[in-house]
């Protein structure tokens, strides 16, 4: 015989060719369950679904690396076979959270970035994607690079959208700049779901970094982000409304945007807001958002805001810095 | 004949011959170690992909080597447009695409793969994952609790206020640590989750030493001795010790 087989590592029965042509009789019969539809004329399979329960361990395992603990306990309750193979990753998550313990200090833990890496790794070697990220943002704090865009890049081919953002932005910093591969890792990011990575693809989009640049993918990305909760992307969304690149003009759109920016903290976009108010006689609020913008270090905005200050009463200026001093900026997802 | 032309033959379960170029056939890393490793002229056999399954993988690998080596004019979004398009098949064909995948070990096809069942899989319920993929549920209904509850306690302890872990279990060790009262405590012995104590309950001791008799074989027998002692309101310093037997 000069065919050679190979062997499938993970389970005996999933061979390649066996040494004869024909399986034998005995054998299509035990195999016929799992088999089902994949030889379908040698052997007789009752069953008209495939048998997903009989899926081989390292691609239950490879399937669920990016989940969260909710939908990984879900995966596990489907059938015995499923939480058997899922039990790893399961007790990935426990390392997983005894290392964001360690990393943040809490729980009566004190802050210790050593243990954490150790429980994040101890997490990554049993294939949880989340702790492969966040052992990545661990060494990358501590500088070490390399060791965490590899980890980046075993999320990413995972199919983890935080794992995939991280890489692409670290090969936007890299030395030399690879934006191409960034744009690549940072689109399948996005398109998963990932906010800050849409904010920085349609940045790349904008500038043409790895990609031609087209304005018009930029400010949908910009919007979807600033729709995700990302700060700048509202500000930067607002600007395409302004000067009409990308969307149409719309200055109702554009103020909206700009005003979710600043009550969310953005300087710039505080600035602007303020701007805007006083532009339409509401000097107050001007007043507080052009203090706000001056304490975020806008230095155009304290000219502004002093000429602003000359039109108001004493009483006026006190109630606007008590409103500046109560305010507190929303939530958002940076 | 030059390199660029080689085809490789290709008979599959049903016995039908497939003749593809070397570039992409080899894409599968089997087919590429079996072709290096054999005689280049002879038919490779895929007994466990039949002809439909092994038509469309070459269909998948023609398009990446071709897009790859610029042959076709096609950018990396309408790459992933297509791919979209490729995986959206029955479930038979979805599932033998997975198994074949693995056999050859054509990794970007079972990365496609994995991540659209993932996708049929997340933000489901567990009765909803088994009407998509048609599966019977065969726990018992204590199995079912005993995965819960192995993951309850994990996550209310590590997730709640005031619990600590300790790890690291060697035979022999001394391990320190403050902590309030209201905190359990888990010990990682063997890269195993072994035990959970309250420290509630053991802080009404001066010190305990209990011996843990293991569930299965594996498990390491622990004689911990826990001594305490009352650093302030609410807060105790414990000492363990531990001996480990395997």
């Amino acid at each position: 015989m000069n065919q050679k087989t190979l062997l499938d590592r993970s389970d005996a029965s999933w061979f390649i060719a066996f040494p004869f042509s024909k399986p034998d009789g005995r054998d299509a019969k035990t195999k016929s369950s799992r088999w089902s539809k994949v030889s379908s004329e040698s052997s007789s399979s009752p069953t008209n679904y495939p048998d997903f329960s009989a899926l081989p361990f390292d691609i239950l395992t490879k399937i669920a690396a990016p989940f969260n603990f909710p939908n990984l306990l879900a995966a596990s309750l489907v059938c015995r076979s499923w939480g058997d193979a899922l039990r790893a990753l399961r007790e990935a998550m426990v390392l997983l959270r005894q290392g964001k313990q360690f990393k943040h200090g809490r729980g009566g833990v004190g802050r210790n970035l050593e243990k954490a890496l150790v429980s994040f790794l101890k997490g990554s070697a049993r294939g949880s994607t989340l702790a492969m990220v966040d052992a990545g943002l661990v060494y990358w704090e501590r500088g070490q690079k390399e060791e965490a865009i590899a980890l980046y890049q075993k999320a990413a081919a995972l199919g983890d959208a935080a794992g995939q953002c991280n890489l692409g932005i670290s090969y936007l910093h890299a030395q030399p700049q690879n934006h191409k591969e960034a744009v690549k890792w940072l689109h399948q990011a996005s398109i998963g779901g990932h906010v800050r990575a849409q904010y920085q693809l349609a940045l790349c989009l904008h500038q043409g970094l790895g990609v031609e640049q087209n304005l018009q993918e930029a400010a949908r990305w910009y919007l979807k982000a600033a729709e995700g909760g990302y700060v700048r992307a509202m500000y930067n969304a607002s600007l395409c409304y302004t000067f009409g690149e990308g969307l149409s003009h719309s200055r109702r759109q554009a103020r909206k945007w700009m005003k979710r920016a600043a009550d969310r903290g953005h300087g710039k976009a505080q600035f602007e807001h303020g701007l805007a108010l006083f532009s339409e006689g509401e000097l107050l609020k001007a007043i507080v958002y052009l203090e706000l913008a001056t304490r975020s270090g806008e230095t155009a905005a304290t000219h502004v805001k002093n000429a602003v200050l000359q039109q108001l009463s004493a009483t006026s200026r006190d109630r606007a810095l008590l409103l500046t001093d109560n305010w507190r900026a929303l939530p958002s997802s940076r | 004949m030059g390199s660029t032309s080689t085809k490789i033959k290709l008979r599959t379960s049903d016995q039908k011959v497939f003749e593809v170029e070397k570039a992409v056939a080899v894409q599968s890393q089997t087919i590429k170690y079996i072709y290096e490793n054999g005689c280049p002229d002879s038919v490779i056999h895929v007994h466990s992909v039949s002809g439909d399954i092994l038509s469309k993988i070459l269909d998948y690998c023609k398009k990446h080597v071709n897009s790859a080596a610029g042959k076709e004019d096609i950018s990396p979004e309408e790459l992933y447009e297509w791919d979209a398009n490729f995986v959206k098949v029955d479930q038979n064909t979805l599932f033998d695409l997975i198994l074949a995948a693995n056999c050859l070990k054509i990794e970007s096809l079972l990365d496609l793969t994995c991540q659209t069942v993932a996708n049929m899989i997340k933000g489901k319920r567990p009765e909803e994952i088994r009407t998509t993929f048609n599966i019977k549920n065969d726990y018992t209904i204590e199995a079912e609790e005993a995965v819960r509850r192995e993951n309850k306690w994990a996550f209310d302890m590590l997730g709640g206020v005031g619990t600590m872990v300790i790890e690291e279990l060697a035979d022999d060790t001394m391990s320190k640590c403050v902590t309030n009262t209201k905190s359990r405590v888990c010990v990682i012995a063997a890269n195993q989750i072994v035990m959970m104590r309250s420290i509630s309950k053991l802080a009404n001791k001066k010190s305990i030493d209990v011996y843990k008799q293991p569930q299965n074989p594996t498990t390491p027998r622990i004689k911990e001795s826990v001594k305490q002692r009352n650093v302030g309101t609410g807060f105790i310093e414990l000492f363990f010790h531990f001996k480990c037997k395997m």
